[in-house]
This record gives structure tokens, C-alpha cells and sequence, in this order.
């Protein structure tokens, strides 16, 4: 699997608000003189039920020779002669607290501000539409040339529980640090965007805000492009395709006729037999013409043969010059005049 | 010289109560093995497709443990603790409640609950007794190649495979008619019902009048439809643009929806509420695979990444997530209906290869697995049952509702079978 993890994950949920004192709301009354002081949180969208740190800065006074005083929704939790810095528990999602600093000089306020923190979660959920075959359980991974649907699922919990609905919400994607136009905008939840290219990985992110700014928060998760991967199954007569049961290297089949699926998982395919796979079978050296119906599948009769067969298979795609994969297998059917061309024995018995 | 003739006669006496020793105690052993091994379906003559039906039928005529009508001593024997119930593939099992007490008179069976599975060839329904392992056929509606296939606690069935003609997923509704009390032959044909095609996932309600369903979205991704039993009153409750899901419908009504997992990538799973919304069951781990418990707001959650494999558990909203000591993933669990905090888990008894997930659901790699039990609440794991040489590649676990017994495929082959919990 050429995926790899998320580099954003455990981080990848995001989270809050944090408006600066500019904002009208915000702006607390100090008296004395008009100096500056900006707090900055870390990490910048903290999850619910975790811990931030808060950090004063100022460029017009020495907070160092100042006391700070610091204060969550009115209360006071911590401070002294320079404390520039403190962590604060953020609340469960739903939750508000205001954290504010002042800064005194003896029984003056010089300078003070708050932080509005509303902590809020995102999701950051994806799948291609790439080729898995049915009643396949696993994600369809992307590939070069496939697309990548993903879904960003906010929770922007309002105090009265209700949650924001995301037709509210102003979404902004982006891969690397650009922004994706296209897939941005009011209520634009979900994205179609082009999978990475070959062996290439991706940044994807999106942010996420309300249009009163009350809410807003981001996500983001790591996007690496899968190589394709071809796998040959026996199509029994009876049982189907037996995707439970890759081939190896070497098979031996007891039978002198089966017949075999191969499958281009994360290909860029609607179907194995999309008319855009080109299937280049060969057995023991010769060349196969394809079924036209089903070009992925093959079926090798052992009669008056030694029953060994190598299949080799190459696949490529007529538009997608990013793919292109190669399959052996050998495969030992039980030639000669035995058997009668039917099924294999399921129980794993001899021939009949 | 009259001493040593006393020693070697006593030493002849010894070595011949010791060989006697020896050979009881290998009669018994043996013993026990070949119970063991015909319970497992050793011993068989290999069955043949030669005949002129052609049908695997006949072959699990002659695997199945035991089957009903038949006599002798071999239905009133208790079968093994790990009974092997079919050996040719199964499509999905599920424990039905048995109907009448008539029907549980007649089938001799002390409990409410039988084994009911779908054989994957045929379409067939069966069933078998875990106390007895009786198995009886229900159906004679064939339906070839069916490729998954679940079972609702009242006994109905859906089978899905593949259509002949275009490729696509095919999902049946069957119900079978309750036999007839005067009639000598017990099959029925299968009463069906085509839901749309296309569906990639689906659960019934705990009643089992009711579906839900994950089908292609009308512009992409996934829709989740929820609808009566007779596919009347669809209803469309959830959509998506991530086209795999899973999902599971609880016993206390809840639906779970778990992303399709894939190794080393975050997956996500939810509880779905009113009008569509999603509630977060876990944190968001790499190769997600979750088993809620019922009546709980327990669950248990399985991380995949590389080569590392994780189980973890939460026993309420309010705890803290812990790992477990079992490396495996959580569709080889099972939540105990009789215990609380008490879960079964099938556990690979060897490293498994980086990204097991991914080569598991392709049919690359397998498991031989031991079935452990966890008490969480006692802090305690143990060995519950070693298969030995057996390899068990356990999917699809389902338990009883008396916690007896805990049925299973074997992923490596889709056989199917039946573990006694208690020795």
C-alpha cells in the first residue's frame, strides 16, 4: 500500500475560535494608557477536553515588569509578576470561555484582552473512486488519474446543544497551502478533487466558519497516491469469484479446467471489464486473445497437458498512462485425460 | 539369589501395569480425538459433483455433522465444542429464534435459538441445532453463486449476488413460509422480494421488520434507506459523499456507521441519529474497525497501521479509552448478551504482516486465530478455546442470546462454524 497515514491525524479533528480583541465584542475598557496586549493560543484550534496555552505579547509595554493577571469567564486562574503564559482546560464541545489578561502596574491596568474560545470539531473523511470489486470491505484507495471524494462533517455546537447545519457554513478547501475555488463556498461540505498523482502525496485541508464568525475551525489529513494492484481469483462454477482466496505465486488446482478473474483493485475503472483496461494475457509464453465480453477473465483447460500453465498478465489503460501493471502466477491443474472440465472439488479432495 | 529373583519379577510387574497405563490412556485420547475429528468433518469420503443434480447438497448431506430424520445414535450425541457445521462455503449465518413450541418439540431442541446459515452455491437455507447439530434444510429455491448473505433474529433472510447480465449487485428479501404441519416434505420455496440493486451494505432491524440500507447516492456517494421488510415506505435517512460505509443495527435501535476501513488511514464511525445526524462513536484511528454493544454505550475499537494492530475499549461515554492485551481487530468480537463488559475475540495467534487489513479483505493473507475472552470490568483476558491445528480465519462472528454458543465463517475458505463457550 503506497497510502500513508494521515500526518494531521489525532490532530486532524479542529476546533475553535479565537477572536483577537479587535473584535467588537471582544474589546475590553482598561484604563490608563491605550498599550497593546494580544494573546495567542496554541494550538491554534484546540480540541474539547484538552489543554491550551495562552500566551501575552505586547510591543508597547515590558509585560516582564508587569503583574499579569489572568481570568477564564471572570474568574481568576493564575498570574503574577510576568507571567506572560498559562494553560488553560478547554471546555467540552458546546462549551464558551472567555480568557482575558491583564496587565497592572501596582493598582493600574495597562493594558489588558480576552479570547473567546468555542471549541469546535471537524472530520475529515475520504474515499476514491477507484476500482474495488463488489462486496469489497475495504476503502477504495486513490490512484493517479482516479478522483478523491471527501467529506468534511463540522460540529459546531451551539450552548443550547443544537449543532450549526453545514448549508451554514463557509467552507474553504485547499491542497498544499492553495486554495481550491471550485470546491469552496457556503454549504460545500464535500469535494471532488483530483487524486495525487503518481507516487505523489497530498495536503489536503479545509476551513470551516460561520458567516457570523461565531464558529469556525479546520481540518486536515494526508493524501498519498496507491499504485494499483492486480490480483488473479478462480471464478469457480459454483461459488462465484472467490475474492477471499488470492492466488499465490504457485497454485496447484485439481482440475483440468477452471477459469480465472483478474481484478485491478484502485485502478481508474468503473468495472474489471471497463472498456479503458487494456488486459495483455499470455500462458506459458503465448499470447491470449481476450474475451471481448470479459477481457479480465481467462479460462485454461489442462486436457492432454501436463496441466502446468505460468500466466503472466500486463495491464495498462488506454487514457491513463500513469498505470500500468504486471501479474504472475503459476498454476498447476490436474492434466491428462482426467476430470471432466467441471468445478474443483470445494472440499479440496482429489479429482473425481 | 532368591532376592533377585523377587526384583525381576517385580520389575516385570511394573513394566506391565505401566504398558497397561499406556495403552488406556492412548485408547482414551484417541478417543477423544476422533470424536473430535468427526465432529470437524474428518474422515469423510470426498464428496463428488459427478452426480446428476450437480448440486453441493448432496456433498453437505455427507459433511454436516448430523441431520435431521436421520437415526441412530448420532442425534442424540453431544457434538463437539468446536463443530465444523458445513464445509463447503457459506454465504452468512445468523441465530433465529425458533417459531412454535411444537417446532422446538419436534426438532427435539431444549432451547429457543437454532443456527440459521445460507449456503453460498445454492441460495439454500439451513439450519442447524447447536445442541444437537442437527441441520436441517429449509429452502429449495435455488439461487446460485450468492456472495454475502444475513440473517434477521426472526428467521428472514438476505441473500446477494451477482446478476448475470450487467454485473450488478442483486439484494433479495427472503421469507420462508411456515411449513406445513401435515406435509412430509420440510422444504419451502424461498418468498423474495428485489430490493434495488447496487446496495453495498445492509442490516436488519433488531425485529426485523424494518432494512437499512447503503446504496449509490443519486449524484455520487452513499444514501442510507430505511424501509419496511416488504420494501414498502422507503425512506431516505442519511447520505454521504463517501460511498463506503458499514452498518450495524443494534438491539436497542441504535444504527452504527463505520467507515470502510483501510490500513494506516484515519476511519471514522458514528452513531446515526434523527434526520441524518452523526454522532462520533470513537476517536478517529487508522484502520478503524468498531463493535458497539447493545443496551451499552460500551464499545470496542481496532486500530490497524502497518504492522501494528491495536484493540481498545470504552466502557462508557464518560471513561477513558483502554487498550487491550489482544492484538486483533474488531470484526473477529463478539459482545457477551449475558455478561456485561465481557467480550469474545478471535485473536491471530501469530504476527500478522504489515497491513493485514487491506490483504485480508483482498484474500492475500490469513489468520489462525484463538478465541479469547475478555472481562473488562474484572480486568482479566483468558484463553478461551486454541483450535489447535486447525486454521480458523474467523469472520462474520455472531453469539446467541443465551451466550452459549458463538457461530462463525472461516474467511480463509467461507466454511461455516460452531463454538460451544463453556467446556
Amino acid at each position: 500500500m503506497g497510502m500513508t497515514r494521515a500526518a494531521s491525524f489525532g490532530v486532524s479533528l479542529a476546533f475553535l475560535i479565537a477572536l483577537p480583541v479587535s473584535t467588537a465584542h471582544a474589546q475590553i475598557d482598561f484604563g490608563g494608557f491605550g498599550a497593546d496586549l494580544t494573546l495567542s493560543i496554541s494550538p491554534l484550534y484546540p480540541s474539547p477536553d484538552t489543554v491550551m496555552h495562552v500566551e501575552a505579547r505586547s510591543a508597547s509595554v515590558d509585560l516582564d515588569a508587569l503583574d499579569i493577571l489572568w481570568y477564564k469567564n471572570g474568574e481568576k486562574i493564575g498570574g503574577g509578576a510576568g507571567v506572560k503564559e498559562i494553560d488553560v482546560a478547554v471546555g467540552a464541545l458546546g462549551s464558551e470561555a472567555v480568557i482575558e489578561a491583564r496587565a497592572r502596574d501596582g493598582d493600574l491596568e495597562v493594558a489588558g484582552s480576552l479570547v473567546r474560545v468555542v471549541p469546535t470539531e471537524i472530520d475529515l473523511l475520504f474515499e476514491s473512486d477507484s476500482y474495488v470489486p463488489p462486496f469489497y470491505k475495504g476503502r477504495a484507495m486513490p490512484s493517479a488519474g482516479t478522483l478523491l471524494h471527501l467529506e468534511a462533517i463540522p460540529r459546531f455546537k451551539r450552548t443550547d446543544g443544537s449543532l450549526v447545519a453545514p448549508d451554514g457554513i463557509i467552507f474553504t478547501w485547499k491542497r498544499g497551502g492553495s486554495v481550491i475555488q471550485s470546491a469552496s463556498g457556503r454549504g460545500k461540505a464535500s469535494a471532488s478533487l483530483e487524486s495525487p498523482g503518481l507516487f505523489g502525496t497530498d495536503l489536503i485541508s479545509v476551513e470551516a466558519r460561520t458567516p457570523d464568525g461565531k464558529f469556525s475551525g479546520s481540518a486536515s489529513t494526508r493524501v498519498a497516491s496507491t499504485e494499483p494492484r492486480l490480483l488473479l481469483y478462480k471464478d469457480h462454477p459454483l461459488f462465484g469469484v472467490m475474492y477471499h482466496q488470492a492466488l499465490v505465486a504457485q497454485n496447484f488446482i485439481p482440475e483440468t479446467e477452471m477459469s480465472f478473474a483478474a481484478v485491478p483493485y484502485f485502478a481508474e475503472a468503473r468495472g474489471a471489464n471497463d472498456g479503458r483496461l487494456v488486459y495483455a494475457w499470455r500462458v506459458n509464453g503465448n499470447d491470449i486473445a481476450n474475451d471481448s465480453e470479459r477481457p479480465s477473465q481467462i479460462t485454461i483447460n489442462a486436457e492432454r497437458s501436463s496441466g502446468n500453465a505460468l500466466i503472466e498478465l500486463a495491464l495498462s489503460h488506454a487514457t491513463n498512462f500513469f498505470m500500468s501493471s504486471f501479474g504472475r502466477w503459476g498454476v498447476t491443474l490436474a492434466g491428462g485425460d482426467r476430470g471432466s472440465g467441471g468445478a474443483e472439488d470445494p472440499f479440496g479432495g482429489p479429482a473425481q | 539369589m532368591t532376592i533377585l529373583r523377587y526384583a525381576l519379577i517385580a520389575l516385570v510387574v511394573l513394566i506391565l501395569v505401566g504398558l497397561a497405563w499406556w495403552y488406556f490412556f492412548l485408547s482414551s485420547k484417541g478417543e477423544t480425538l476422533r470424536e473430535s475429528d468427526a465432529g470437524r468433518g474428518a474422515g469423510l469420503e470426498a464428496p463428488s459433483f459427478g452426480s446428476a443434480i450437480g448440486s453441493t447438497y448432496e456433498n453437505i448431506l455427507s459433511s454436516l455433522a448430523t441431520l435431521a430424520g436421520q437415526t441412530g445414535t448420532e442425534g442424540t450425541t453431544t457434538p463437539p465444542r468446536l463443530l465444523q457445521v458445513s464445509k463447503t462455503p457459506a454465504a452468512g449465518l445468523g441465530f433465529v429464534e425458533l417459531g412454535s413450541p411444537s417446532r422446538k418439540a419436534s426438532d427435539g431442541q431444549s432451547t429457543s435459538t437454532a443456527l440459521r446459515f445460507v449456503e453460498r452455491s445454492t441460495g439454500y437455507v439451513l439450519e442447524v441445532s447447536p445442541q444437537s447439530g442437527v441441520v436441517t434444510r429449509l429452502t429449495n429455491t435455488l439461487i446460485p453463486r450468492v456472495y454475502e448473505a444475513e440473517v434477521s433474529r426472526d428467521g428472514r433472510v438476505i441473500e446477494r449476488f451477482l446478476d448475470g447480465a450487467n454485473g450488478a449487485v442483486v439484494t433479495i428479501l427472503g421469507s420462508i413460509p411456515v411449513a406445513s404441519t401435515t406435509a412430509g416434505d420440510m422444504l419451502r420455496a424461498l418468498t423474495q422480494q428485489r430490493l434495488p440493486d447496487g446496495i453495498r451494505s445492509i442490516a436488519f432491524s433488531p425485529d426485523g421488520k424494518e432494512l437499512l440500507y447503503i446504496a449509490p447516492g443519486e449524484t455520487g456517494g452513499a444514501a442510507g434507506v430505511r424501509v419496511n421488510a416488504d420494501g414498502a415506505k422507503p425512506q431516505k435517512i442519511f447520505s454521504s459523499s463517501i460511498p463506503g460505509w458499514r452498518v450495524d443495527w443494534l438491539r436497542d435501535g441504535r444504527i452504527i456507521l463505520v467507515q470502510n476501513a483501510s490500513d494506516g488511514v484515519p476511519g471514522y464511525a458514528y452513531e446515526l441519529g434523527k434526520g441524518g445526524s452523526l454522532s462520533p462513536l470513537a476517536p478517529p484511528a487508522p484502520g478503524l474497525t468498531l463493535l458497539a454493544r447493545p443496551l451499552s454505550s460500551a464499545l470496542i475499537f481496532g486500530a490497524s497501521s502497518g504492522s501494528s494492530l491495536t484493540l481498545s475499549a470504552r466502557l462508557d461515554k464518560k471513561s477513558s479509552v483502554s487498550e487491550l492485551p489482544l492484538r486483533t481487530i474488531a470484526d473477529k468480537c463478539v459482545w457477551s448478551p449475558s455478561e456485561q463488559f465481557v467480550v469474545f475475540c478471535a485473536v491471530p495467534q501469530r504476527p500478522t504482516p504489515a497491513n493485514f487489513l487491506d490483504l485480508r479483505h483482498r484474500g492475500e493473507a490469513h489468520t489462525a486465530d484463538a478465541w479469547w475472552r475478555v472481562d473488562m470490568s474484572a480486568g482479566s483476558t483468558k484463553l478461551l478455546y486454541a483450535p489447535g491445528d486447525i486454521m480458523l480465519d474467523v469472520e462474520n462472528p455472531a453469539i446467541d442470546d443465551a451466550g452459549a454458543y458463538i457461530a462463525f465463517m472461516n474467511a480463509a475458505d467461507k466454511s461455516l462454524w460452531l463454538l460451544r463457550i463453556k467446556e
